[in-house]
C-alpha cells in the first residue's frame, strides 16, 4: 500500500482500491494533481478494471473532489470498468444526490459491499 | 461525574453497553428499555448523554434521537447499530446524531466514542452559552489566491456560525462545503480567469495555469474579499474576487443527463442546496452566502 496526502491505494485482484483522507479540500492543492497522475499512471495497468472508492475517513468533500472522481471514471469507463464508493458519510451521500453523481456509481455501504457490488456487474 | 443514559429493548445488550462505561469508572450509567420510557426519564432528569439502540419497538433510536435533538438541542445521542443498519445509521445521523457504534464494535469503540463526544459537547456547551448573548459580530479578511489559506478560513468562518448557535452540526458542514465551493470559484475562475473547460480537456493544463498564473501579475495581485456577518439569527457570508465577473445564469445544469461527466456548475447548485439565500451581485464577482439559524440549533430547557 502507499500513502500519500489524500490516496492511499492498493490493488485487489482486477481492482483499485482508493481510500479518501481527511477532508478533501481546494481545487489548487496541488497534491491533488500529483495523486491523481499517480492513479492514472495505476490504471494503464490494463489488467485494473475496477475502481473503488472508500471516504471511511473522509467526511465530506467538495465539487472539486468530483472532478477528480470523475477523471478517473473517464479512464476505466470506456474499459468497460466499473466504480463503486463506498463508507461514504450522509452530506457525501447528500453531495453525490445533489450533483446525481449516484447515478454513474453505485453508492454502498461497506468495503466488502463494494467487492460484491462490482461481482454482481461483471 | 458525568451521567449516561442507555437505551435498549434487549436486556443483554443494556447491560453490555452500560458495563462497558461502568467499568471505567468515569461515568454514572442508567438505564431505559425503550424510547418511551427514555422520554419519560429526560422529563425528570437530563443526563449528559444519551446511548440508544436504533431498533426498538413503538420509538425506535432514530424517532428518539429526532424527539431528543428537538426538545434537548445540547444532549449529544450515540446510536449503536446491528449489523445490516448501517442506511438508518446514515438516516439518524442526518437528523443529528452525534457518532453511532457497530454493536459488533461496543467493546473496541463505544469508550472512546463517548469520551470524545462528550469531551465536545462540554466545550461547545460553554461555548454556545456566550455566544448567545452575541448581539452582531462583523469580520473581515482580505486573502491571497492561497489554497491553504483558503481552507482555514472556512474552518473559521464554520466556526463562527456554530460557535454562535446559529447551525447544528450537519449544517456546520453544509456551511463548509458551500464556502468552500465559493472561494474556490472567487479564486480559480475569479481572480486566476481559469475556465472549468481546460479542466474538462486536461486536468494537468488546467493546474498549471492556475500555479503560473498565481505568480503572474496582474492575477497575483488580486485578493479575494471575504466579510462575514454574525447575528443571533443568521450567518451571511459575503465573497468577492478582482476577476471580471461572470454571469451565473449561463452556467449549464449540471445534473442534466448530457452534463453529468462534465465539470460544470456543480459548485453553485451546492452552496444554492446548503444554503438559504445565494445571490451575485450584477457583475458577478460577489455573492453573499445567507444561513439562517437552524430551529434545532436554538437554546431551550435552560441550557442558555
Amino acid at each position: 500500500m502507499s500513502y500519500a496526502k489524500i490516496f492511499s491505494m492498493r490493488v485487489n485482484g482486477s481492482t483499485l482500491i482508493l481510500s479518501v483522507h481527511g477532508t478533501v479540500s481546494g481545487l489548487g492543492d496541488s497534491a491533488a494533481l500529483d495523486e491523481l497522475d499517480r492513479i492514472l499512471l495505476q490504471l494503464k495497468d490494463q489488467s485494473i478494471t475496477n475502481v473503488v472508492v472508500d471516504f471511511g475517513q473522509s467526511p465530506y468533500f467538495g465539487s472539486s473532489f468530483l472532478e477528480t472522481l470523475r477523471r478517473i471514471w473517464n479512464d476505466i469507463h470506456p474499459r468497460g470498468g466499473h466504480m463503486v464508493l463506498c463508507n461514504v458519510s450522509p452530506v457525501g451521500q447528500e453531495i453525490l444526490e445533489i450533483a446525481k453523481f449516484n447515478q454513474l456509481w453505485p453508492v454502498v455501504a461497506t468495503c466488502d459491499d463494494a467487492e460484491r457490488q462490482l461481482q454482481s456487474l461483471a | 461525574m458525568s451521567t449516561v443514559l442507555i437505551v435498549d429493548d434487549s436486556a443483554t445488550d443494556r447491560r453490555l453497553a452500560g458495563g462497558l462505561l461502568e467499568h471505567s469508572g468515569e461515568y454514572d450509567v442508567i438505564y431505559s428499555p425503550d424510547g418511551q420510557d427514555a422520554l419519560a426519564q429526560l422529563e425528570l432528569h437530563v443526563p449528559d448523554m444519551v446511548v440508544t439502540d436504533l431498533n426498538m419497538p413503538e420509538i425506535d433510536g432514530l424517532q428518539l434521537t429526532r424527539t431528543i435533538r428537538q426538545m434537548y438541542p445540547f444532549l449529544p445521542v450515540i446510536l449503536m447499530t446491528a449489523k445490516g443498519s448501517e442506511d438508518v445509521a446514515v438516516a439518524a445521523l442526518q437528523v443529528g446524531a452525534a457518532s453511532y457504534v457497530p454493536k459488533r464494535r461496543l467493546a473496541q469503540e463505544l469508550l472512546n466514542t463517548v469520551r470524545q463526544v462528550l469531551s465536545l459537547a462540554k466545550e461547545d456547551r460553554g461555548q454556545a452559552r456566550l455566544m448567545r448573548r452575541l448581539i452582531r459580530q462583523e469580520v473581515e479578511f482580505a486573502i491571497e489566491n492561497d489554497a491553504e489559506l483558503l481552507s482555514s478560513l472556512v474552518r473559521f468562518l464554520q466556526q463562527g456560525a456554530a460557535s454562535r448557535g446559529i447551525c447544528d452540526e450537519t449544517a456546520r458542514i453544509r456551511i463548509g462545503v458551500a464556502l468552500q465551493e465559493a472561494l474556490t470559484n472567487a479564486c480559480y475562475h475569479g481572480n486566476l480567469e481559469v475556465s472549468s473547460s481546460l479542466r474538462e480537456v486536461d486536468h494537468r493544463a488546467f493546474y498549471e495555469l492556475c500555479q503560473e498564473r498565481a505568480v503572474s501579475a496582474p492575477y497575483r495581485d488580486r485578493r479575494i474579499y471575504v466579510t462575514a456577518k454574525f447575528t443571533a439569527e443568521s450567518a451571511e457570508y459575503i465573497i468577492r474576487d478582482e476577476g471580471p465577473g461572470f454571469d451565473p445564469t449561463r452556467l449549464p445544469n449540471p445534473t442534466a443527463p448530457e452534463n453529468l461527466e462534465r465539470p460544470c456548475g456543480r459548485g453553485l447548485l451546492l452552496m444554492h442546496t446548503f444554503m438559504d439565500e445565494v445571490r451575485y451581485n450584477t457583475t458577478g464577482n460577489e455573492v453573499s452566502l445567507i444561513k439562517r439559524r437552524t430551529p434545532q440549533a436554538a437554546p431551550q430547557n435552560g441550557a442558555a
